[in-house]
């Protein structure tokens, strides 16, 4: 069974977003909710100043914290792939998991709106849904038991490695590669569009993977280590520049 | 020398009881069909929490203000019922009523804050996720109202002063409760701030605070009620 994991070159990463963007088209997210955030900061005063940037999607830790404080176990890892996935039927909205993620990448959507105006009201939800989006992904794909789909009201949602995707690759691929015809539907929405080619997605127990490759030629680093999480996203820097802002940096 | 329980002087006190009753009574219809007005208009925006750092608001303050006072108030209770402190015996009936109070507007709280409390109320003890302080804080909880019903049941009949031996396992669980709903917090290794092993400790004073400020009020309020 692979072992899911990403690994981002902050070195080749532009911050052009397209990622974010791809993966609120493919996972029907709100604006401003996103399951993958590009985080800016900034550093100094005009001119003499430094812009960095930290694409951030949800870990999926080998070790998570928010699978171990969830109360009524909504919140899970998948044996098969990895993956750290959330069951919206059993799923209570208290929030802890939320409390306990160290990387702030769950996200419930009972709240004001981040991006105004509110298009929750452009498109009101019917049922369970939190919203109708114009865009969405097929019905047949969303399944609440893994968290895929529109996001129901009163529950937390987070990023699941596009699971409706990569659960149907095939058996023992290493990696999946967008420029490989045969992995390419199976890529996840964010390493598929990303134009410089900074994500590569592939099994990190599978020794001849290119993640793992990366990971060990390149140093690959994980974020928070002290936290024990163990993410299974790792960031490459080119050891040149750190992987995180400076904590003089400011979130702009 | 004076004692907290000590009535208050028998002069110009007023039969204002069913004023009082009318007058909270007013305030509870207001208040709380404002809170269910604006969750039903406009939902649980309301709330105020974000999902950039307040996942928490007011709401989790208010449950924990009033599951905190509850498990003080049963504590101050066994003062009396269990290790048989006199000074406490004529707050101790007092101390329950109010403590069963506490934690059902504090449980009303929670349900309105939380997603889907329906769906809390069974998943939490069928999924045995032991490695989650909340969910020890659910059972004991439950386990605690469960055992302060009881005992209040039983002395609704029976003579004021009696020591309850089942307020053994009430002041046990407030106990509990207590140190638990600190854990909450304070196992948090990745929120700094609250992170660390003497939050039960602060809960568990907080818990005595908030307990002998509304027994000090209530044993008041009660005086000043009597004709």
């Amino acid at each position: 069974m692979p072992k899911w994991g990403m690994v981002i070159d902050l070195e080749t990463c532009t911050g052009c977003q397209a990622c974010t963007t791809a993966c609120a088209m493919e996972n029907n997210r709100l604006p401003g909710e996103n399951w993958q955030d590009v985080l800016f900061y900034s550093d100094g005063e005009y001119p003499n100043m430094n812009l960095s940037w930290l694409p951030r999607p949800c870990m999926h830790c080998e070790n998570p914290s928010c699978v171990s404080v969830c109360p009524t176990k909504a919140t899970y890892k998948d044996e098969g792939t990895g993956v750290v996935l959330v069951d919206w039927n059993k799923c209570i909205g208290c929030k802890y998991c939320m409390v306990a993620c160290p990387y702030g990448v769950r996200f419930y959507m009972d709240e004001a709106p981040v991006v105004e105006p509110d298009v929750k009201d452009t498109y009101p939800g019917d049922g369970k849904r939190t919203w109708n989006p114009p865009f969405k992904m097929p019905d047949e794909y969303e399944d609440a038991s893994k968290g895929i789909g529109i996001q129901p009201k009163g529950v937390v949602s987070k990023c699941t490695f596009c699971y409706h995707k990569i659960s149907q690759a095939p058996e023992g691929v290493a990696d999946l590669d967008e420029d490989n015809p045969e992995t390419k539907e199976f890529t996840p929405a964010c390493v598929r569009v990303c134009a410089p080619k900074a994500r590569y997605f592939g099994d990190l127990d599978n020794p001849d993977s290119k993640v793992n490759e990366l990971i060990a030629e390149k140093g690959g680093v994980r974020l928070k280590e002290e936290t024990g999480n163990k993410p299974q996203v790792y960031y490459l820097s080119g050891g040149g520049s750190p992987v995180v802002p400076g904590k003089r940096s400011t979130r702009s | 020398m004076a004692m907290m329980t000590d009535t208050a002087p028998a002069h110009g006190r007023g039969n204002h009881f069913l004023l009082h009753l009318l007058v909270a009574l007013v305030l509870l219809v207001l208040g709380g069909g404002y809170v269910l007005y604006e969750i039903a208009q406009f939902g649980k925006v309301q709330f105020n929490t974000t999902n950039y750092g307040i996942f928490w608001g007011f709401a989790i303050v208010v449950y924990d203000y009033f599951l905190l006072t509850s498990t003080g108030l049963a504590m101050v209770a066994s003062l009396y019922h269990v290790f048989g402190l006199e000074e406490f015996k004529s707050v101790a009936r007092r101390c329950l009523w109010l403590a069963f109070a506490g934690i059902i507007g504090g449980v009303a709280v929670l349900f309105l804050e939380l997603g889907n409390p329906l769906v809390a109320i069974w998943a939490t003890p069928l999924n045995m996720q032991t490695a989650s302080p909340l969910f020890w804080k659910v059972l004991l909880v439950g386990a605690y109202t469960v055992m302060l019903a009881l005992v209040l049941l039983g002395m609704i009949n029976t003579r004021e002063d009696k020591r309850n031996p089942l307020m053994i396992a009430v002041g046990a669980l407030a106990l509990l409760v207590t140190l638990v709903a600190g854990s909450v917090y304070g196992m948090m290794a990745m929120r700094p701030v609250w992170f660390g092993g003497t939050v039960p400790v602060v809960f568990l004073i907080e818990s005595f605070m908030g307990a002998l400020a509304f027994t000090v009020f209530f044993s008041h309020l009660e005086e000043r009620l009597q004709p």
